[in-house]
């Protein structure tokens, strides 16, 4: 029985049983499975032998769900993109993807009832199951492919390791659909029958109304970017007495610390909690571990854990060689939950992705070391950063910088504090002296950079200059801009 | 002269997590509306306040209303503080 034939066997065993609950909207397993077979129907009928991606375009609603599941039952893969995206970037991604369709929730409300029927299966392990744009260093976003066997490698992996129970299970979704991290609680979720508790963008601005759907939620398994725990933990209340039924708080996207999982483990005394890592290349994490007290007392970094059964990771310097334990070097992948490559990109997929030890292998760009057995992940080698989870090249913002009529060049650096990037400042040279206040200035750049990048890529700071220092080679002096900050 | 401190400090504490001066140039900045201020960023600042004046304000309880503009926040503070 494949991930899909799972999910539908609770449509026809528990039919009334909740899949997915967002914004007091709730869709059970029987409609997830008729809707589902209804849309696959259609594109089946509609598009014929073209399995191009069917993008879906929405902010957590159920019908995102049912276009999920109708897309990959008719043999193509989806693309999630978040209506929090600005236009220009998700055109961008819609032409990279080639994407023969864009379905939106009230799209998928409006399919004929008529064409309901359940269509002949035929998703092979290696065929495309979903693809995730993240940035690109130039200023293009790259679709990363995730077939069938990978996500099964995954959520396989997932299932041995948390045992959870069927149909007793409530996860808490946080991340947008368009995040991987958000791939951990939807299919662990419908893998066992379980219900998903999606939280929208404004339940999460506003936090007196986050805290109320917190507690009437019932959330079992918390999956989450640390932040966003760190961040709910500045509130006493959140504890135990909010959450009652809490077993497990899962972790990816970024560096967990040990201030918040030891004050995790402090409120709620009878959850676990987990530290995972993987890039979207690896389908979404491929090591973890739990964090518990003795953990806590022996590292003062936390490690990011053992690799799932079947895949390997290595330490390799810059030929490729791997390096003995408790060196330093990037990170390498290999093993069945690693993509095929970047969509409509074969020179991007031939840099990153390469055999090793007979399977595919990706390089991370992740710098880390084995100690203890254990992986402990220390940084990029490159200009790649992680903001809240999310995963920023540098070059990107850049890129989208320089295209504006109003900026002649700009150089985008993170702002450290306490070791990691808490926000990101760009350096700009205007294309014409303007005399408007620094501030006004700033503000009108951001919103016109809003029109091409998502929030989490816009700068918090700019800094106007009529010249970059330079280095004695005559190349940009990023480092002294960095000690500007 | 106390109040004064106080706030010139309040500002200070907001400027830092805001990254921006501007904050202390213009006191009815809409911060939510020039997202000079953001859900993480109004925690960062409740912690600040609390570690600098021993003032707890619950993040479950939080109006965005009552913390709309700098001189707002101040007045919020104060407040609290019964200043």
């Amino acid at each position: 029985m494949d991930l899909i034939e799972r999910i539908d066997r609770w449509g026809a065993v528990a039919p009334e049983a909740t899949a997915h609950i967002s914004d007091r909207k709730t869709l059970t397993y029987g409609q997830l499975r008729r809707r589902s077979d209804a849309l696959a129907s259609y594109l089946t009928e509609r598009f014929g032998d073209d399995r191009s991606p069917i993008a879906v375009l929405g902010h957590r609603e159920p019908e995102m769900l049912i276009a999920f599941l109708g897309a990959v039952k008719s043999c193509r893969p989806y693309v999630p993109l978040d209506t929090a995206l600005p236009q220009q970037r998700i055109d961008k991604i819609l032409a990279t993807s080639g994407a023969a369709l864009v379905l939106t929730p009230e799209d998928v409300r409006q399919l004929p009832e008529s064409q309901m029927r359940c269509p002949s299966r035929g998703l092979q392990g290696d065929g495309p199951f979903y693809v995730l744009f993240t940035s690109g260093s130039t200023g293009e976003p790259k679709g990363v492919i995730i077939t069938l066997a990978c996500l099964e490698h995954f959520v396989t992996w997932m299932l041995a390791e948390h045992r959870f129970t069927e149909f007793g299970e409530v996860f808490l979704n946080q991340a947008p659909f368009s995040f991987d991290l958000s791939v951990m609680d939807l299919y662990c979720g419908l893998a066992t029958g379980g219900t998903l508790f999606s939280i929208s963008r404004d339940l999460i601005a506003n936090p007196k109304e986050l805290y109320r759907a917190l507690t009437s939620s019932g959330v079992t398994t918390w999956v989450s970017t640390p932040s966003f725990a760190q961040m709910c933990l500045v509130e006493e209340k959140f504890s135990e007495t909010m959450l009652p039924r809490v077993r497990r708080f899962l972790f990816c996207g970024e560096t967990l610390t040990p201030q918040t999982a030891g004050l995790l483990l402090k409120r709620f005394p009878r959850a676990e909690v987990w530290n995972t890592y993987g890039p979207t290349e690896a389908t979404v994490a491929t090591t973890s571990i739990r964090v518990d007290a003795e953990i806590l007392k022996q590292y003062s970094a936390l490690p990011v854990g053992r690799t799932m059964p079947g895949s390997e990771i290595a330490i390799v310097n810059g030929n490729r060689e791997v390096l003995p334990v408790n060196q330093r070097g990037e990170i390498i992948i290999a093993g069945p939950n690693v993509s095929p490559g970047y969509l409509a990109r074969p020179d991007l997929t031939a840099d990153a992705f390469f055999q090793y030890r007979g399977q595919r292998a990706y390089r991370t760009g992740d710098l880390g070391r084995f100690r203890d057995n254990l992986l402990f992940f220390e940084g990029r080698i490159d200009d790649q950063i992680k903001l809240s989870g999310y995963r920023i090249e540098l070059g990107d913002v850049e890129a989208n910088l320089r295209a504006m009529a109003t900026v002649r060049d700009a150089i985008v650096l993170p702002v450290i504090k306490d070791g990691a990037a808490q926000s990101l400042a760009a350096f700009v040279l205007l294309a014409a002296r303007d005399e408007t206040s620094h501030f006004n200035l700033s503000y009108r750049l951001r919103n016109q950079l809003s029109e091409r990048l998502p929030a989490y890529m816009l700068p918090r700071k700019f800094i106007f200059l009529d010249a970059f220092p330079m280095t004695p080679n005559g190349k940009v002096d990023r480092a002294s801009l960095a000690k500007s900050l | 002269m106390i109040a004064a401190d106080f706030s010139d400090k309040v500002l200070q504490l907001l400027a830092s997590v805001a990254e921006t001066d501007e904050v202390l140039n213009n006191l009815d900045l809409p911060l939510y509306e020039y997202q000079v201020l953001d859900s993480m960023r109004t925690v960062q600042l409740i912690l600040m306040i609390e570690e600098e004046f021993g003032i707890k304000v619950s993040p479950a309880e939080f109006e965005r209303e009552s913390w709309r503009t700098p001189r707002k926040i101040i007045a919020d503070l104060q407040h609290r503080l019964h200043l």
